[in-house]
This record gives structure tokens, sequence and C-alpha cells, in this order.
């Protein structure tokens, strides 16, 4: 009987499907929680994320991604350091 | 209490937002009653029921992560009053409609025979909303939006759904509903 080998094929095909979207979802949850944690590395190394106020700023700020300026550092003014443009004596 | 509870909260949102898609293009398959080869119209069903719920699942763990987190401070009230959230308001309360959204789709289902099939399927067309507000509202409160995967997440979910909804439009133009198909003699 064609008709029952018919059905019984879709359903063996629905059921393989469903376990393939069922562990995608379950590998896609687990690659995406990876690349959210790469995403921010600064909230990702604080290990005290949520328990001090004074820390809350700064895993904002982490969280908005494009407000990370990185480290800089402000340079002493130094007079006594000619710059390579005033060495055209010779 | 650690990061952990922020990053399932995105992670399970973005799954969730692929199970959407998904989910969305095979009702698409559906209602243009797309002939698959070996895939006979009830397997497909199957297929999308399932996806819908696992949708659910991935929606609640998002949820539930974010009920948990410290910083975003969202709770029951900003997470069912659209705006009532201070992080974000307007694409936060994109997700809370679209939440709402398809809830209302899903009560719908359950009283499908009572509605009656022409009803239930106006409200099935909810889902549309539901995935554009998703779509928005990863974009805007998603703070991995500038990250190259989500972004070609994104533009794969929106191409593929823009694709979806013009095969659909263009197939229901080419074949007249059965209803309204004049009836040859019998």
């Amino acid at each position: 009987m064609p008709e029952p080998t018919r059905i019984e094929q879709g359903r063996k095909r629905a059921a393989a499907a469903k376990r393939v979207v069922a562990l995608s979802a379950v590998t896609g949850f687990a690659v995406a929680l990876g690349l959210v944690r790469l995403g921010h590395p600064a909230a990702g190394s604080s290990s005290t994320h949520g328990v001090s106020g004074s820390s809350s700023s700064s895993s904002t700020s982490s969280r908005t991604g494009s407000d990370d300026l990185g480290g800089g550092t402000i340079a002493p003014s130094s007079s006594s350091v000619t710059p390579p443009v005033a060495s055209h004596t010779s | 209490m650690s990061a952990i509870d922020w990053y399932t909260a995105r992670a399970a949102g973005v799954v969730a937002y692929a199970l959407l898609t998904g989910g969305v293009l095979l009702g698409v398959l559906l209602a243009g009653r797309a002939r698959l080869p070996r895939w006979p119209q009830f397997a497909v069903t199957d297929v999308h029921r399932f996806v819908a719920l696992l949708t659910g699942v991935f929606i609640a763990l998002h949820i539930y992560a974010l009920l948990l987190d410290r910083y975003v401070h969202t709770s029951v009230v900003t997470l069912l009053v659209p705006g009532a959230s201070t992080y974000r308001p307007f694409w936060v309360a994109l997700g809370t409609v679209a939440f709402e959204l398809l809830v209302a789709v899903a009560v719908s289902n359950l009283f499908r025979k009572r509605l009656g099939h022409a009803r239930w399927r106006r409200i099935h067309y909810l889902t549309f909303g539901v995935w554009a507000a998703a779509t928005l509202h990863g974009i805007g409160a998603g703070t991995d939006s500038h990250a190259g995967w989500l972004r070609l997440l994104y533009v794969v979910s929106i191409s593929a759904v823009a694709a979806a909804v013009a095969w659909r439009a263009g197939s229901r133009r080419l074949s007249p509903s059965p209803a309204r198909a004049p009836r040859g003699p019998s």
C-alpha cells in the first residue's frame, strides 16, 4: 500500500527535521553565548558583575560597545624636546 | 551574580530570533502550499509547530535571564508595559509588543476551531508584525548589533523573509483562491 508508506516517510522526515532543529538551536545557543561573551571582553573579565554599584557605569559602557575609547594616556608637556621639523639648519 | 545572565539573555534572544525567522519561512511555505518533494504538507506543519514551540522556549529563557540581570533592571512591569523600561525604552518596547503579539497568536492557535479558519488566519498574519518588531528590537536594543556575525544573521533573515513574502505574493497573483475561482460545470 503506497499511501501509508508515504505518511510514514513523512513522519520520519518530520521527526528527523525536528531533531536537527533542536540540535541546531542548542548548538546555536552555545555558539551565540561564546560570540556574545567575546564581543564584550571587559564585561567578560569582570567577575563582580552586578555586585557593586560603582562597577555599573563601566559595565554599561562596555555593553554599548562603541563607547569604549581604550586606555589612553596623557603625555606631560615637554618643552625641552625639539620637534623634528625644526632640524633643518644644514 | 555573574555576567552570564546577560550573555544568556542575548544568546537566547538571538536563537529565538533565528527560530522565529525559520517559523515564519515555514509558515509562508505552508500558506503558499509549496510543493516540496518528499515533504507532505502535514510533515511541514509538524516541523512548523515544533519550531514555533522552540521559539517560545528560547523567548522564555531570554525573558528569564533578563529578569535575573541586575543592570537593565527588568521587572515584570517593564516586560508587560511597552515603554516602561529605562534601558533603550523604544527598542525594548518593540520587544514587549512582539512578545505580546506572539502570545496572542499562540492563544489563537488554541482556539483555532472556535475562531474559524478565516479569523484564525487573519490573526496568524500578526506573526509578520511579531517578526518585524523582533527584528527592530534586536537591532535597536541589542548590544551586539554592530558585530559582524549578528549583522549577517539580520541580513540573511530579512532577505529570506522578503523573498518568501515576494514568492507568496507572486504565487497568489498567479493562482486565484479556490473561493474566488469561477466554478465550472459539475
